[in-house]
């Protein structure tokens, strides 16, 4: 705005507010919506000591379109007791405080004052002033326009929305025959925002879908007004933000097609894709088999899902409260096993939260789901263009679905899949849009966001004083002293201060692509020494952290983490042991960690309520790999967002900054690299392309060949298309790395043809019609270079023809089903004799008497087997550094003999406490670290394995005609809790303790074996013996297993909550 | 509830019949029953805004709150009680809004009535004054307002000889009390208006509203005695309105 003064705001406004009632396309809308919003800007600014302002800020804002921004501004105007009656009526409404309208309403509609006969009576004989009468009367009208407001608000009633626009109208009639000018503007600003609410709220915009299914969006919509967050306040989500409403026609296309999703971090993706979900659940409610899968890459965002559109979508589908997790929206994440237990929940659920992993595994297990599914939504789906293995296997499970899905003929009947890809930070959103749905304009790509952008600059270190690059940034007044702490990494030292400086008045996250930079252990020994002697929270704000996860802790790495974790400053990356990330994760969320400092993992799966966020290191593993523009500006996407977006902030609508923390005191290579690459970072940040890697492996075989065979281009195409491997590569290393992405690229076919039902008698025909497509799927979005294309294509067909007869239908389907490296499908290929002898063996595990020992003994044989053959345990060892002995080179558990070994896998299975079956890992492994294997390998991988092996040997039987009881899928879960029972699987999953669910398993078992504890056959059957075990579960039971406290209060939890169940 | 416009006004009074003499102008009109029925309230609500400014009770009581409407009603109005002071006062309200309505001035702008120290009494000063609007030509009505159950020529001489008093007075201090009424009310434009019209220039016109209950057959026959003794300067309007009701129904116009 040109003219400073307020006044002249004030009046722009009311000329904008007019213009706004006048235009008729919805472009106008908007466009006049942004001059609102630079008013609400200017107000704001002159706000800061004055309510009234800031109220006027917060309406503008809000009838601009900019909620969020409204609802931060208006928790301090809201404050004071001395606004006008009207004003407070405005402020509650904008922060949707909807509970303290209806009770602040009902208290004047009850009151006897605001009654005519007794206004009557006090003007007559107490000289109530004309003007008093007036507030009165227009109080109780604005009460009535409340309540009609509310009740449309909840219930949808539009009868009550034109009750209550009347009511605001004959107000303000009445505000200008009596010349109350104040009245009128601030009851012509509750029309104004009730308006802007009615145009966007749940029940206008999904008035279309109400058509279809009334009671189901109804049931919907009030479970959102009626949303609270994890403590139990309410946060209702009642409108949408312009992306969402932008967002609606793509969600209702007649076609129902794909699309790609590129708004803004932060610009409510998340509410997009739950619309897109209700979208599914309309248009499949008569079929009860079809499923919707919502890919969350990471899982705290997983975690972070869940909890946004669980309660709402549950309570759309089902009248009773569905509880997440047992109803039909169900999370599938943690561990890569599929077990028995995944399959109870997947068959009652409609809506699965997956991490890629955990989907490819489902996918593998259970082919009646391939078909089942029938909308996808890949979130942060920007992660594709990673390279490294992560993103190569989520985009090639995307390619799986979009081949499935989207771009496979299917026949003119069946309506085709949809798959929304959602990112926000993709700026070449059009070549995803066409690489997963075959066209280019599927695409709502939108540049809206509710907050204001952070504020990006550097501050450098110069050896005495930190220099902003630009005043808009100050540096810390001060960098606090290191009170006696030291770092031999003076940089290091500069970090710390600076972050705790910072610290003192607002969250700091100090981001690092570096893990090992944020590992290391002076940054470690730095950070709990300054947390000591100059802390960053108050004493009183020390909340110590649970009794188990300081004695898991203690001793170990670890421990400092603890104590400064207890101190509001979290160090997080993705090694930290699980049950430290869970606490870590959820003080985050609870605002109980002042100081983070996050590897990229982190800071991409959550949503962050940071001020300012220090970038320390820009390289993944310095100095090869710098981070790419994609991670970092969706690192500095998430910073500042709103946790809640319909909550009060104390951060107000301070742009949050995000600030390179740069050296220039003996600047090391590292440091310049640094300084090159902020620069190159910012500069990039609309410009960059997210493309896949992981091809340009086919370019480095091309350079092999030609510099090795002398050979063209043509021979190469037909060695690929003919030969296993690459044997002609001499270097043995190259060969290596080269061979296991090929390896990948194989399986990658091999699955696409698998899972689209490409049989022997179908080759022909794929390789001739369906491969192109395929080709054009695996070379879109690539970074593959012009020039290099054809050839890439011709390289991946050959591929294919090789994949497609040169490998037999048997063993694509067991390498398949089995989904591990091709080396790991090798090696159980070889041995899968005697593997299926011992998974037979294990069925005596699961027997009534008598023959447990002989089971356990060849569940021993096989997690041997694993143990010491697959590749998968042997990564897990290397990434996690785990230092398990003795040293000679071998399997990661080297027993000394079969009989110790197996006593301690019996020890594990029958749930003995973990400080015994610990005592014998430590015994026989040179006292290595019993919860890191525990972690890694009895939790993670020897379950992956496990399940792997128990869908390979599946189809081994049923080639070789051999019966096997469904009881052995319950292997992998018997292994992951360390139970020895079915019923004990299912009591562990629920969080009962393992050491408790086998006692109270054998326990219930006793007792219940001659009536109820009947064999059965079914997983659905299996999890009601369960329920009833524990139900079952009386308090003598209790005293007499001698329960602790936490684990009587965990077993009488879920014991309600099964009770409760219909 | 609405109060008098022109449109309205000339549409309760209707055209007038009128003669010419020597003297000026006789225009003179029947309201009927009927009509007088019809336009009851918005006689009535004319009335009551001519004596007191608050004027939102319709509003009040079309929200939902009649009773309070009826009390700050009640309490704001500054009708008067007594019969003669109604009369007067009756016909003085006519005379504005004619003058309004049917000669084009602004005559309804001010309402010295509000200010009247005793509701009861009669004011003091002239009955009918009009001012032309900002941008045309100055031009100065001042007016006479009688009303009776029936005629008077009495009442009639007087009002002719006040008029022939005022005729020698200077508009300034006629248009003092307006004046201070506009400026009290921050009103530029209307103050300005009012300064040009106190210049000695400014010609005037004259009138005579009488309102009586019965037909007189020549209700201006005094004004033709009176010109012979002391003739105005400019031409008179006189104007008579028979209410064909009865006195009680103009008492009930001064229910509050």
């Amino acid at each position: 705005m040109n003219d400073p003064s307020i006044r002249n705001q004030h009046l722009d406004l009311v000329a904008l507010l007019q213009e706004k009632e006048r235009a008729i396309t919805s472009d106008d809308v908007y466009s006049i919506k942004e001059k609102i919003k630079d008013c609400a800007k200017y107000l704001h600014n002159y706000s800061l000591n004055n309510d009234g302002h800031c109220l006027d800020a917060a309406f503008a804002y809000y009838v601009a379109g900019y909620y969020v921004r409204a609802i931060r501004l208006i928790s301090d105007a809201n404050s004071n007791e001395e606004v006008h009656p009207a004003q407070r009526w405005l402020a509650l409404i904008l922060s949707k405080k909807f509970e303290a309208i209806e009770g602040r309403a009902k208290l004047v509609m009850g009151d006897a004052k605001y009654s005519d006969s007794e206004l009557a009576r006090e003007i007559t004989s107490c000289g109530l002033s004309d003007y008093e009468a007036l507030d009165r009367i227009l109080c109780r009208k604005l009460a009535e326009a409340m309540l009609a407001f509310i009740e449309f608000a909840h219930f949808g009633d539009e009868s009550k929305l034109n009750e209550c626009y009347d009511l605001l109208r004959v107000s303000g009639r009445l505000c200008c025959a009596a010349r109350e000018s104040v009245w009128w503007w601030w009851i012509e600003c509750i029309r104004l925002v009730v308006r802007e609410y009615s145009e966007n709220c749940l029940w206008t915009q999904l008035s279309s879908m109400r058509q279809e299914n009334d009671p189901m969006v109804r049931r919907f919509i009030i479970a959102n007004y009626d949303r609270c967050n994890p403590d139990g306040k309410r946060v209702p989500v009642v409108e949408l933000w312009r992306t969402q409403v932008k967002s609606l026609p793509s969600i209702n296309d007649p076609e129902r097609g794909s699309f790609c999703l590129a708004i803004p971090t932060s610009g409510g993706k998340t509410r997009v894709a739950e619309m897109a979900i209700l979208r599914f659940l309309i248009d499949y409610q008569n079929d009860p088999e079809a499923k919707c899968v919502y890919i969350a890459p990471f899982r705290a965002l997983a975690n972070n899902v869940e909890s946004e559109i669980g309660p709402t979508l549950s309570a759309a589908i089902s009248d009773s409260a569905a509880e997440p997790g047992l109803g039909v929206v169900s999370s599938f994440y943690g561990g890569l096993e599929f077990d028995p237990l995944d399959l109870d929940y997947l068959t009652t659920a409609k809506v699965l939260i997956v991490t890629p992993e955990k989907l490819d595994g489902m996918l593998r297990s259970d082919e009646s789901l391939r078909s089942q599914i029938k909308l996808v939504i890949a979130d942060e789906g920007h992660l594709i263009g990673e390279g490294d293995t992560r993103g190569y296997r989520y985009r090639m499970l995307l390619e799986r679905l979009a081949y499935r899905l989207v771009l496979k003929d299917t026949s003119a009947k069946q309506r085709k899949g949809r798959l929304l890809f959602v990112s926000g930070v993709l700026p070449n959103a059009g070549e995803f849009a066409e690489l997963l749905t075959g066209d280019k304009s599927n695409l709502v790509q939108i540049k809206w966001g509710p907050l204001p952008k952070p504020e990006i600059g550097r501050w450098t270190w110069d050896g005495r004083r930190l220099n902003p690059d630009r005043p808009s940034l100050p540096t810390p007044n001060r960098l606090n002293p290191l009170q006696d702490c030291s770092s031999p990494n003076s940089f290091e030292e500069v970090l710390v201060r600076t972050a705790f400086a910072v610290a003192k008045y607002e969250n700091v996250l100090v981001f690092s692509a570096s893990k090992t930079a944020i590992k290391s252990s002076t940054l470690l020994a730095l950070l709990d020494c300054l947390s000591a002697k100059d802390p960053i929270i108050d004493e009183e704000n020390i909340q110590p952290l649970p009794t188990e996860l300081i004695k898991r802790c203690k001793g170990k790495e670890w421990e400092k983490y603890c104590s400064i974790l207890e101190r509001g400053i979290a160090i997080h990356h993705a090694d930290l042991p699980s049950d430290l990330i869970k606490e870590t994760d959820e003080r985050i969320r609870n605002g109980k960690v002042n100081l983070l400092i996050s590897s990229p993992t982190n800071a991409q799966g959550v949503n962050l309520k940071i001020g300012t966020t220090i970038i320390y290191r820009l390289h993944h593993h310095y100095p090869t790999l710098p981070i790419n523009a994609s991670t970092f500006w969706n690192v500095i996407g998430r910073v500042g967002r709103p946790v809640e977006a319909n909550a009060s902030s104390d951060q107000q609508l301070k742009p949050p900054r995000a600030i390179f923390l740069l050296n220039a005191s003996n600047a090391s290579w590292e440091d310049d690299e640094c300084v090159r690459l902020s620069k190159r970072l910012i500069e990039a940040e609309t410009r960059y392309r997210i493309a896949t890697p992981f091809l340009n492996f086919l370019i480095k075989v091309r350079e092999q060949w030609k510099q090795h065979s002398g050979k063209g281009v043509a021979d190469l195409l037909v060695a690929l298309a003919e030969k296993p491997d690459l044997g002609w590569m001499p270097d043995l290393k190259t060969r290596s790395d080269i061979t296991g992405l090929l390896h990948d690229l194989n399986e990658h076919l091999a699955a696409l043809m698998e899972e689209g039902n490409v049989g022997e008698e179908k080759i022909d025909e794929w390789l001739q019609v369906d491969l192109a497509r395929v080709i054009d799927l695996l070379t879109g979005a690539t970074s593959i270079e012009p020039e290099d294309v054809e050839y890439i294509k011709q390289a991946i067909r050959a591929r294919a023809i090789f994949v497609a007869t040169k490998i037999s239908p048997k063993q694509r389907k067991q390498d398949y089903l089995l989904g591990l490296p091709f080396k790991d499908c090798e090696v159980i290929r070889a041995n899968e004799e005697s593997l299926l002898v011992w998974y037979q063996g294990c069925v005596g595990i699961f027997a009534q008497e008598g023959r447990f020992e002989s089971g356990v003994e060849s569940l021993d044989e096989i997690l041997n087997f694993i143990i010491s053959n697959l590749s998968i345990c042997e990564n897990a060892k290397k990434k996690r550094e785990m230092s398990v002995k003795p040293s000679n080179t071998g399997p990661l558990l080297q027993l000394e003999t079969q009989g110790l070994r197996n006593s301690f896998f019996k020890k594990w299975l029958l749930g003995e406490d973990v400080q015994i079956v610990a005592e014998v890992f430590q015994r026989l492994n040179n006292n290595a670290d019993f919860d890191e294997y525990r972690e890694a390998m009895l939790e993670k991988e020897l379950p992956r394995g496990l399940t792997a092996i128990s869908r390979y040997l599946s189809l081994v039987a049923q080639e070789k005609e051999i019966r096997l009881t469904k009881d052995l899928a319950f292997l992998p879960s018997l292994v992951k809790y360390g139970v020895s029972s079915k019923v004990a699987c299912f009591l562990a999953r629920w969080g009962i303790p393992r050491g408790v669910a086998t006692r109270i398993a054998n326990h219930v078992a006793l007792r219940l074996c001659e009536d109820e504890y009947q064999i059965v056959d079914s997983i659905k059957a299996e999890a009601e013996q369960a329920k009833r075990a524990i139900c079952s579960v009386t308090e003598s039971d209790i005293a007499l297993l001698q329960l602790n406290e936490s684990e009587i209060r965990q077993v009488r939890k879920i014991k309600s909550r099964f009770q409760m169940e219909p | 509830m609405n109060t008098f416009d022109s449109q309205s006004f000339r549409q309760f009074l209707g055209q007038p019949v009128e003669r010419k003499y020597d003297w000026g102008t006789e225009q003179r009109f029947t309201v009927s029953e009927e009509l007088l029925v019809v336009y009851e309230e918005i006689l009535k609500e004319t009335i009551n805004r001519h004596h007191s400014s608050f004027d939102f009770s319709d509003e009040i009581a079309g929200i939902g709150f009649p009773l309070a409407a009826q009390a700050m009603r009640y309490r704001n109005s500054g009708n008067p009680a007594d019969d003669k002071t109604q009369m007067g006062n009756l016909g003085e309200v006519i005379g504005a809004e004619f003058s309004r309505a049917y000669l084009g001035f602004q005559a309804v702008y001010t309402y010295p009535k509000r200010f009247n120290t005793n509701v009861d009494q009669a004011m003091k000063g002239v009955d009918i004054l009009g001012l032309r609007a900002p941008g045309q030509s100055a031009q100065l009505l001042i007016g006479e307002a009688k009303c009776a159950q029936r005629h008077d020529e009495r009442l009639i001489e007087d009002a002719y000889k006040h008029l022939d008093k005022l005729e020698r007075e200077e508009s300034s201090r006629i248009l003092r009390f307006m004046k201070e009424y506009h400026r009290l009310s921050g009103n530029r434009e209307l103050v300005e208006n009012t300064d040009r019209h106190m210049a000695k220039s400014v010609p005037r016109d004259y009138l005579i509203i009488s309102v009586t209950l019965t037909v007189p057959r020549s209700p201006f026959s005094a004004i033709a005695e009176q010109v012979k003794q002391s003739p105005l300067h400019r031409p008179l309007l006189a104007v008579h309105i028979q209410f064909e009701t009865k006195k009680s129904w103009l008492t009930n116009l001064f229910e509050p």
